[in-house]
């Protein structure tokens, strides 16, 4: 049950400071100079070359007591657009479902290298919003459109 | 000859904790964690899976004594901080890991300065951290000392360990001696050959190789010759094992149940895991392991032989919950209590039997000093919250009443005093009774809706593919629904007050609940 999840994160901290893979950026939070190691703001650069490229994309890592046992929730901003990306903008993943695929050992880093992975290769097994599920299968053409006009609202900060 | 290289120091890290493994325990899986990671994420009603490989197991193994030694000889000052944290750790909670003695195998050069100083003595742990924290790290393994298999066979020596399997009490075994002396798999009476410890042999199959080890053991300067000899005993056991074919085939009878602890039939490498175990007689006492609790909901008398004792381990074998008889110590003070399963039961009884007072003691996976004289109580099935639960939402699996239950713990262990799940547990079945009136009633529980992010959520995501992703939050909501009172405005044409049973929604209701809310959440 709980007692590691501080100690666990406080290790990710310093994993994650030693080994940052390029462009993304992941720390607790601070509120009044207190930090707040359950709740992580992160930020996914879009991978190069893909429709994703150029945003850098605002993400929040929710950690309970519980974490490592369970996963931490993830979300982008509400309306995020991505077929897997529930309309509150939680992000659907089963490395992230602790009936699926999660696993305590997975971490920090290669959580966020899988929901980079995630922008650019949606799962169509597991929609999560309908919007663009729909133009994913329908019309692709303007789900790329709409891809390209989000990566340029999340510019480089 | 290239030479293997030894773990570093970021492979001693453990993968739930990340940071360096304090008291080792090896799954089953051949995976290694802190006893105290391990302990944690362990499922209190169910069956676990490995954090790492997510392999099934039932038991949580014992601190592995030669990972242990190795990591306090190979890294003296970093593993006495880490042992002094998890001590500070339990001090608080009040629960203690074991600690394996004697502290001298940490350094057998120091055995008679450390005797003499009584070091060797429990509640001295401050000594040993300050001890081993002025030592200077050891470059190479103590390969007789540590890394040692002792195969409790009469015609192989001690020997240095190759491809070593970690059984559950925590020591390690060649994988070729375990799979010529011991059975695996329900019905094993195999115990466990160090010729101390004599704990049943656990597992639906034969533990896999514990890598960490074989790595440590490869890049030792004996290697070769290690490899070499167990490849002898390989061999020669393969002799055996076809003579005792031969044997065997001529005498074709009286094959079950005659199995003894000191000669188990030589099997066949291929023969572990898979094989349903011959039948053997279980020990006195023993209920059948590994079958799944069938628990009939229909039939609402708990049965003896299928009952989870939930969040209770059996302290031998270290099965966690104990499914079927628990024996509960009544002499152990301490507070996580001592409990054993059906199967240990008469086995440690025999021990104390065997051994006598003073060498029949045994530890218990928290510690717990378990001596022959104290009595042992069977503990009778009570239904408790979760026994509760399940009667009353046959349609809710164990993982989502788990779930909900843990929430309940969960707020219980940031607000209040005294043991959580005690708490949550009372709480839960307070919460059951009060609000079964509320919750038929509709009305009361209308105004104060429940608190649940869940339900807010399904709330705002609609569209047409929802329902195919939202099946777990819906189900959780459903709980949440009939738990505590439903916010939803629903005409409430159940019975008024009183004590009526539980009623569920049908499903096309809870779909137009869920509809009415959307819509309501919708227009404000
Ligand atoms: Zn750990
Ligand atoms: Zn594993
Ligand atoms: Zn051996
Ligand atoms: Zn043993
Ligand atoms: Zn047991
Ligand atoms: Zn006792």
């Amino acid at each position: 049950m709980s007692g590691i999840a501080r100690g666990r994160l406080a290790e990710e901290r310093k994993v994650w400071r030693k080994d940052r893979p390029h462009g993304f950026v992941a720390r607790p939070e601070t509120v009044d100079g207190a930090v707040n190691l359950l709740r992580w703001e992160c930020s996914i650069p879009g991978r190069k070359d893909t429709l994703w490229a150029g945003g850098f994309y605002p993400l929040t890592m929710e950690f309970s007591e519980d974490y490592p046992s369970k996963p931490p929730k993830c979300k982008f901003p509400q309306g995020f657009f991505h077929p897997n990306i529930y309309p509150s903008g939680t992000v659907c993943l089963s490395i992230l479902n602790e009936d699926e695929g999660w696993r305590p050992s997975i971490t920090v880093k290669q959580i966020l290298m899988g929901i980079q992975d995630l922008l650019d290769s949606p799962n169509p097994a597991s929609p999560a919003q309908s919007e663009a599920y729909m133009l994913f299968t329908n019309d692709r053409a303007d789900y790329d459109r709409k891809v390209k006009e989000q990566s340029l609202r999340y510019p480089a900060l | 000859m290239s030479q293997a290289s030894a773990p570093s120091i970021d492979d001693w890290r453990c993968p739930v904790c990340l940071e360096m493994l304090c008291k080792p325990v090896v799954g089953a899986c051949g995976h290694v964690f802190c006893f105290w990671c391990e302990h944690k994420s362990m499922d209190v009603f169910d069956k676990s899976s490995c954090p790492t490989c997510r392999m099934p197991f039932s038991n949580l193994p014992a601190v592995c004594e030669a990972l242990h030694f190795h990591l306090g000889r190979t890294y003296p000052k970093e593993y006495a901080r880490r042992l002094r944290e998890c001590h500070e750790e339990e001090k608080k909670t009040g629960n203690f890991s074991p600690n394996p003695t004697p502290v001298f195998l940490f350094d057998f050069s120091k055995v008679n300065e450390l005797l003499s100083r009584g070091l060797q003595n429990r509640g001295s742990e401050k000594r040993l951290f300050d001890f081993l924290e002025a030592q200077e790290p050891m470059t190479e393994p103590d390969m007789n000392g540590i890394f040692e298999c002792t195969p409790g066979m009469e015609d192989v020596e001690t020997h240095v360990l190759w491809e070593p399997v970690v059984l559950n009490c925590g020591h390690a075994v060649c994988k070729s001696c375990a799979s010529s002396t011991l059975t695996f798999g329900p019905g094993s009476t195999s115990l466990c050959p160090c010729g101390d410890c004599r704990m049943r042999v656990v597992g639906d199959k034969m533990p896999a190789v514990c890598k960490l080890m074989q790595r440590v053991i490869e890049a030792s300067p004996i290697a070769e010759r290690v490899r070499r000899e167990a490849a002898l005993r390989e061999e020669a056991a393969w002799v055996n094992a076809e003579t005792e074919l031969a044997e065997e085939e001529e005498e074709e009878e009286d094959h079950d149940g005659e199995e003894e602890e000191d000669h188990d039939g030589e099997e066949e490498e291929d023969h572990d895991g898979e094989e349903e175990g011959e039948e053997a007689n279980p020990l006195p006492g023993a209920v059948p392991e590994g079958g799944e609790a069938d628990v009939d909901v229909d039939d609402l008398r708990p049965n003896p032989e299928t009952f989870v004792h939930v969040a209770v381990g059996c302290d031998a074998c270290g099965v966690y919950p104990i499914k079927g008889r628990r024996f509960k110590c009544i002499d152990c003070p301490e507070r996580m209590g001592f409990d054993l399963c059906g199967a240990c039961h008469g086995l440690v009884e025999a021990r104390f039997v065997e051994r006598g007072p003073r060498l029949g003691a045994i530890e218990g996976r928290f510690n717990q000093q378990h001596r022959p004289g104290h009595r042992m109580r069977e503990v009778h099935p009570v239904p408790n919250f979760f026994h509760i639960l399940q009667q009353r939402h046959p349609d809710l699996n164990p993982r989502q009443i788990m779930n909900f239950i843990e929430e309940q713990i969960l707020a219980q262990q940031e607000g209040g005093d005294g043991d959580p799940i005690t708490n949550a547990a009372d709480n839960i079945v307070a919460e059951i009774l009060d609000n079964l009136e509320p919750n038929v009633d509709g009305a009361v529980a209308a105004e104060e809706g429940t608190a649940g992010g869940n339900i807010m959520e399904a709330g705002l995501e609609g569209g047409p593919v929802e329902d195919v992703v939202r099946a777990d939050a819906e189900a959780e909501e459903l709980l949440t629904r009939q738990l505590f009172g439903d916010e939803d405005e629903e005409e409430e044409e159940e019975e008024e007050e009183g004590d009526v049973e539980v009623e569920y929604l049908s499903e096309e209701d809870e779909e137009l609940a869920a509809d009415a809310r959307r819509r309501g959440l919708d227009a404000s």
